[in-house]
């Protein structure tokens, strides 16, 4: 029971916080007071999970399990249960979570609704949008934390620590034009650290204190040093929140104050801002004639009359990062000939499947398309599928590097997931972009 | 006519036990008829929109068969039952895939099989922080401090203690060779140590002698710890203390059996806690009546947010007859009783199935915001002191421990008065 068991503990309240956000579960108070009750309740081997002789766990599906666990509940738990489609989504909340990827993403009630918002274009709390970057994946994203995102050395303390524990850090990807965010200066690639004074956790802590402790064992640092270390991961932990909650509090809420501080590269820097909603029409004709486009259903017979009888037509895809896979085919088969243009891959050994044109537009005009970093997902997948083709020239900055499909599932509560179902790959490089003009003169 | 249908939904479940096996056994068990089963039987279609169930295998099938990369389906139903059962909101309701539940359960028996030491890193091998005077490694020669260099031959040095841990534990009975290196002595020993059920200390005391008062320290509540707590009280009373400081920091709580035979030797045939659970269930737990230790001596004892459970009932309810003084700071606040459903598949589930609540009525039940920060519950000390970690402090060394030092100087002022 030395002082370094101590802060162990400490360490281990941190790890658990973070396996909470990824496993859902919380393994505190690890012995129970179960055999007196056992002894005295009456006989439980009725209900068909409780192991006994005669039966067998194979012969469960995955949904007969769940039945039979949620019954056992009903009966047992000390407070009746009023909302069965609450445990539903709490199941799957966790299986989501235990993919362990920032993309699989699952949204409760108060959460879903605001990101089917955001996806109608009505952006609530600061006005931004952010994703969620492990440190240490491979990432060959554009917008990423504006310090190192790089991958660390193999077989380091740090590399094992970092893949036994994954927390992400919440990273700006798109600010809504004329929002709270924007008129505080608020810019892509920033990091949120602490909102309304509580730490949002991620891995770099962890770090931080597994190298203190290290280079205390090795007597590289003295025990005053490592002490700091020690106090600041208690002071942190005592007040912190986790990934999904902190961004609820960025994009959630039409009302109220919000205190951030922002990570950019070294610099730290606080804003309090004020929520409210920033609408951004999805599909229109801007003023100067450019059109905003929206992937999502209409968006096709939209197009159509918009681009009828042109030779060129300019496209704003920036701040565009939300669509779904049937509305792309609908607008390729209006906007594009005929043809395939690029596949989607999994890594689970399914075949690849061909985004294909199959009757198509052949008086379809060429494209203009402006890009950058907030140009990402079904946005930047529409860009990269006209360039390859060369009906299209980028024009702008980097496209934001998220060419993973992802399918959006509402739930009968009102809760929600996002789940990666494929990427994106089509012959050409990214690395087109007609820099002709700055971003500022494009607005 | 209603009861008419209520038969035939009746005899159509006990049919179809064969092919839904879990019909008759809620038949046998005499709960309702499961309705799901009946319906899916005679073809009926649920009106309502999908049921949980369905809604759960949806989203199941849809990351199994649709997720960009390859999930183990297994790992993907254990997630998915965490979250089932951790969604109550109840930290305590808590699903354990088969290998946790294996833990779990080595932990409440506090046995296992091994030689009988606790290990710590070392440089050369492994250390051995502690030697429980009970197991076979003790009787063969090894002492606190000595490192352990080699096992069956093979060297450990480098080698995480805990793979050195593995090494050294296996069946009962089968013998395993340490090869030791003691302080000041040149040759490192060897020693031929048979393995056997180990049953590890929950109970270590101390006397100061400078202060003359007693220290028990109670880690957690499992089978043996009784029997350990009655062993090293004898201890300190041969010492004719002037007070006794009881440790329960870091006590997550164990079998509320063993809580109750312990508070015997304090207080005879009394209300220890009172369990309300659901439909009626309700247990008064008393103290035995013919247990009773003389107590010449003022008892403290200490606790911190880490004691739990029958740890808190101990504490609770020494405080409750005026058995004891409280010192430290609030403690967990776990004012529920699980139980254990092992499963078909070897996983199991921990339920929480009622409420407890102390002799004076208290519940102590804790409160957290959104976020899982404490807002209160727990017991509250009579003397507050919080741990000074800035002093790398060391349980139950009255140099290092302030809250020991507040303790001891508590029951020394009781002792006076």
């Amino acid at each position: 029971m030395k002082g370094m068991n101590r802060t162990v503990v400490v360490l281990g309240g941190t790890a658990l916080i973070a396996f909470a956000a990824v496993g859902g579960a919380s393994l505190r108070d690890w012995v129970d007071l179960g055999r007196r009750a056992e002894a005295q309740m009456p006989n439980f081997s009725g209900v068909g999970l409780v192991a006994s002789a005669d039966a067998n766990g194979a012969s469960y599906t995955a949904g007969d399990y769940f039945y039979q666990l949620l019954r056992l509940l009903k009966r047992e738990y000390v407070e009746p249960i009023p909302d069965d489609q609450k445990l539903a989504s709490g199941a799957i909340r966790s299986m989501i979570g235990s993919l362990n990827d920032p993309k699989a993403m699952f949204f409760d009630k108060k959460q879903f609704a605001s990101y089917q918002n955001a996806r109608a274009g009505k952006y609530e709390g600061i006005g931004v949008e952010v994703v969620m970057v492990m440190r240490g994946a491979a990432n060959k994203q554009a917008v990423k934390a504006s310090d190192s995102e790089g991958a660390l050395p193999e077989g380091t303390a740090e590399e094992a620590l970092v893949s036994r524990v994954r927390v992400p850090r919440l990273v700006v990807s798109n600010v809504i034009p004329g929002s709270p965010a924007e008129k505080a200066g608020i810019k892509m690639g920033d990091v949120a650290y602490e909102i309304d004074n509580h730490w949002v956790v991620n891995t770099d802590l962890l770090i931080k204190f597994q190298k203190a402790q290290d280079d205390f064992k090795a007597k590289k640092i003295t025990y005053s040093q490592l002490n700091l270390v020690r106090k600041e991961v208690r002071e942190r932990t005592e007040r912190a929140l986790l990934p999904m909650r902190a961004m609820e509090r960025l994009v959630t809420g039409t009302s109220g104050k919000v205190k951030v501080v922002w990570e950019r590269g070294t610099d730290k820097r606080t804003t309090d801002l004020t929520k409210t909603v920033t609408v951004m029409n999805p599909m229109t004709v801007l003023p100067n004639g450019d059109l905003r486009l929206a992937f999502k259903k209409g968006a096709d017979a939209w197009l159509a009359k918009e681009i009828q009888g042109k030779s060129k037509v300019r496209i704003d895809l920036r701040n565009n990062a939300h669509g779904d896979l049937e509305s792309l085919k609908a607008v390729l088969e209006k906007a594009a000939p005929k043809g395939t243009y690029g596949q989607f891959v999994t890594s689970r050994g399914s075949e690849p499947m061909n985004l294909v044109v199959s009757k198509g537009n052949p008086a379809a005009p060429k494209y203009e398309l402006l890009v950058d970093a907030s140009t990402r997902g079904i946005a930047e997948m529409f860009a990269l599928a006209l360039q390859s083709k060369g009906k299209a020239t980028l024009v702008g900055s980097l496209t934001g590097g998220d060419r993973t499909l992802v399918e959006t599932v509402p739930l009968p509560d009102g809760s929600g997931y996002v789940l990666p179902i494929g990427e994106y790959q089509v012959n050409v490089t990214n690395t087109k972009v007609v820099m002709a003009k700055k971003a500022e003169e494009l607005r | 006519m209603k009861s008419g249908i209520k038969y035939v939904a009746f005899a159509v479940a006990a049919l179809s036990a064969g092919s839904l096996g879990f019909a008759w056994r809620d038949l046998q068990s005499g709960s309702g008829v499961d309705s799901r089963a009946v319906n899916s039987l005679l073809g009926v279609k649920d009106t309502k929109a999908a049921s949980p169930e369905q809604v759960f295998q949806q989203a199941y099938n849809q990351i199994r068969f649709k997720y960009s990369r390859q999930v183990k389906p297994d790992d993907l139903r254990f997630a998915g039952m965490q979250g089932l059962l951790s969604s109550l909101g109840d930290p305590h309701t808590l699903y354990f895939p088969p290998r946790a539940a294996q833990l779990f359960s080595e932990e409440t028996t506090g046995n296992f099989f091994g030689v009988g030491a606790r290990l710590s890193d070392d440089a050369m091998g492994v250390r051995a922080a502690a030697v429980f005077e009970d197991g076979p490694a003790y009787a063969a020669g090894l002492r606190i401090n000595d490192v352990i260099i080699a096992v069956d031959g093979k060297k450990v040095g480098g080698m995480p203690t805990d793979a050195v841990v593995l090494l050294i534990k296996g069946k009962e009975g089968t013998f395993v060779t340490l090869t030791v290196a003691k302080k000041g002595k040149q040759q490192p020993v060897t020693m031929k140590i048979k393995r056997a059920r180990i049953i590890a200390p929950t109970v270590e005391s101390k006397f100061f002698e400078d202060s003359k008062v007693g220290y028990i320290a109670v880690s957690q509540f499992a089978e043996p710890t009784t029997m350990q707590f009655d062993r090293e009280l004898d201890k300190v009373d041969r010492k004719s203390p002037k007070g006794l400081v009881i440790d329960m920091r870091s006590n997550p709580g164990g079998l509320l059996d063993v809580a109750a035979d312990m508070l015997s030797r304090f207080v005879a045939d009394k209300v220890v806690v009172k369990m309300v659970g659901r439909n009626g269930f309700n247990e008064t737990v008393r103290s035995a009546s013919n247990e009773v230790r003389p107590f010449g001596y003022p008892v403290v004892v200490l606790m911190d947010e880490n004691s739990a459970s029958a740890a808190e009932i101990f504490a609770g309810v020494l405080r409750d007859y005026n058995k004891a003084t409280l010192v430290g700071t609030h403690s967990y606040g776990k004012s529920s009783v699980q139980n254990v459903f092992p499963l078909v598949d070897k996983s199991s589930a921990k339920v929480t199935i009622a409420k407890y609540y102390l002799p004076s009525g208290d519940d102590i039940g804790r409160k957290v915001d959104a976020d899982g920060i404490y807002i209160d519950g727990g017991l509250k000390p009579s003397v507050a002191v919080e741990l000074d970690l800035d002093k790398d402090p060391e349980f139950g060394d009255p140099k290092t421990d302030n809250q020991l030092q507040k303790a001891i100087e508590t029951v020394l002022k009781q002792a006076r008065n």
